[in-house]
């Protein structure tokens, strides 16, 4: 299938070399400091990372937008209806309710931001393969072990949800085209009747879902499947590894020097 | 009138989600659908046979040509009028999905057969009256409208679905591997629904099928598709005729008509291009009794 959400992209950078553990480990910090900074600073920074991250990593800038695309809506939403929910400087009104550019500014801002941290996580799936990104998921996840839950059975669940999701948006499309057939416009008619013809894509869509969920488990369990095939040998850090990990706390210690100094 | 039927003018598609380059799935593709006729379209998995059907159905505009449906565009729109039109004439054409029962999601039966003719907007009487027409061609028994859709079985659902589409009885009927995933007399039920509707309601169908017995039997006409591009529109008898044909696009000579082609190079003297089984079979008693 053809579909992505950031699907693996075959190349030798060092982006791609670097343990996907690491990788992983990195995301978080990074992501934190994105939403807990100033925007002033971080979205100049953020789009410079992800530039770069993209240029070192020869990821197509089409494959990147195109990571985007399962959350547009909410993208959207949030700036076509933050402005009517804040209170400041009017820009216009509509029945009584009216927009304001404080609104619109902060609509802006939590969109970039989330575009910015999908972007982020789409460099993960887009460089690793998705069995090394299930691995090193086990293997950040080995605390579980502590309570009682399998991180193998874990970290397959996490990594068999986004082996997914391609799959998932082809049946949605597919779902949505049998129901146009039926004469259904979804762009159509009053809110009510647009939740009611929702229901003809969501109750499919969910069917189609937990069955899956459970042919998956029957066909795991006739191949004998159990946590110990395919051990794979450990790996040790490399220098990629060092550079990554170098070069992403360097990027945050000039995140929080900005926070703090630029004013 | 002249322009009955449908036609299609140089249809280009291209799937433009995919990653770096747009996928091309159809190349430049010309074809007439005559009103009455019933056309097999075979061709291996993905030749671009489920594409072609979607474009066709009004479904996925294709990125270059035209689909005309009695007359009208039914992609070209540039005003409130044409689009009315195209609207309308798409509710001419059914499409039947492949697994087409993934499709329902009514609490019983009847509600989803009824969905497609209620939502346009018929009166109460004549959705009921075409739910009752619908559930009786596909061979659905009456005390099943009550029934919750997602416990019944696979072949049951795949024909309340065909129902769902038959009720608000479009003239033009598109099927996606109708057969496939059914037992062999489900198979048959769904080749004989569909010969039916061809004769008693004078439909235009078109099916797609990795079955060449089932083209032979049913289908005046046949589609081969390979790579995206139409490689032959021609009756069936033409196409299985053309051995060189068979092979560039990868498909075998219904079965009889191998096996009839077997007896033929053991020296048996019989003529060996039958469609059916049926006609096989004369074949062979003729060729007996000498
Ligand atoms: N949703 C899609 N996105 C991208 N490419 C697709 C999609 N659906 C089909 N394709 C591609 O288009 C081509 C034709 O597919 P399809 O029409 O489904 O073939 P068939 O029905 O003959 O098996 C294939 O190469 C397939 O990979
Ligand atoms: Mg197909």
């Amino acid at each position: 299938m053809n579909i992505t959400l950031g699907q693996y992209i075959d190349g030798n950078s060092v982006l791609h070399r670097t343990d996907p553990k690491i990788k992983l480990m990195l995301i978080v910090p990074l992501v934190f400091s994105l939403f807990i900074f100033d925007y002033k600073v971080t979205f100049p920074t953020y789009t410079a990372l992800i530039l770069f991250l993209a240029r070192i990593s020869k990821i197509p800038f089409k494959s990147l937008i195109i990571s985007l695309k399962p959350v547009w809506w909410i993208l959207a939403f949030t700036l076509l209806l933050n402005p009517f929910f804040h209170e400041g400087e009017i820009l216009f009104s509509i029945f009584k309710i009216s927009a304001t550019k404080e609104g619109a500014v902060t609509g802006f801002v939590m969109a970039y931001r989330f575009a910015l941290f999908i972007l982020l996580s789409s460099f993960l799936t887009l460089t690793t393969k998705t069995v090394a990104l299930t691995d090193a998921v086990e293997d950040i996840l080995k605390p579980l072990k502590l309570v009682n839950i399998s991180p193998h059975y874990a970290a397959m669940t996490i990594s068999l949800a986004f082996r997914f999701v391609p799959t998932t948006i082809h049946e949605y499309e597919q779902i949505v085209k049998a129901q146009k057939s039926r004469g259904i416009y979804f762009d159509e008619g009053g809110i009510f009747r647009r939740i009611k013809n929702m229901g003809a894509i969501v109750f499919p869509l969910m069917l189609l879902t937990f069955q899956r969920a459970e042919d998956l488990s029957f066909a795991l369990e006739a191949r004998c499947y159990n946590e110990n095939r395919g051990k794979r040998k450990q790996s040790r850090m490399n220098g990629n590894d060092y550079l990554a990990i170098a070069f992403i706390t360097v990027f945050i210690i000039c995140n929080i020097f900005l926070q703090f100094y630029s004013h | 009138m002249k322009d009955m039927g449908i036609e299609i003018k140089n249809v280009d598609f291209f799937y433009d989600d995919n990653l770096i380059t747009p996928h091309q799935s159809l190349f430049d593709i010309n074809l007439s659908i005559k009103e009455g006729e019933i056309i097999g379209i075979a061709g291996k998995t993905g030749s671009g046979k489920s594409t072609l059907a979607e474009v066709i159905a009004g479904l996925s505009r294709p990125s270059r040509g035209q689909v005309t449906v009695d007359g009208v565009d039914i992609y070209g729109v540039r005003n409130r009028e044409e689009s009315r039109l195209a609207r309308e004439a798409k509710r001419k054409i059914g499409m039947v999905f492949q697994y087409a029962e993934y499709q329902l999601f009514e609490e019983t039966v009847e509600r989803d057969i009824a969905f497609a003719p209620k939502e346009m907007m018929f009166s109460k009487k004549t959705v009921e009256e075409r739910v009752n027409r619908a559930m009786e061609l596909v061979g659905l028994n009456k005390n099943m409208k009550n029934r919750p859709p997602y416990n019944l079985s696979g072949g049951e659902k795949r024909r309340v679905a065909i129902a769902g589409i038959l009720a608000f009885s479009p003239k033009y009927l598109i099927l996606d591997e109708p057969m496939v995933g059914l037992d062999a007399k489900g198979q048959r039920d769904i080749l004989n629904l569909m010969l039916k509707l061809n004769r008693e309601e004078n439909s235009t169908i078109l099916f797609i099928s990795h079955s060449m017995e089932n083209i032979a039997e049913i289908a005046h006409k046949m589609i081969v598709m390979k790579d995206g591009r139409l490689i032959v529109a021609d009756s069936v008898y033409n196409v299985f005729s053309d051995k060189e044909l068979l092979k560039t696009a990868g498909l075998k000579r219904p079965k009889i008509w191998e096996f009839l082609d077997r007896l033929k190079s053991c020296g048996i003297d019989i003529e060996s291009d039958a469609l059916s089984e049926e006609e096989g079979v004369n074949r062979i008693v003729s060729a007996v009794n000498g």
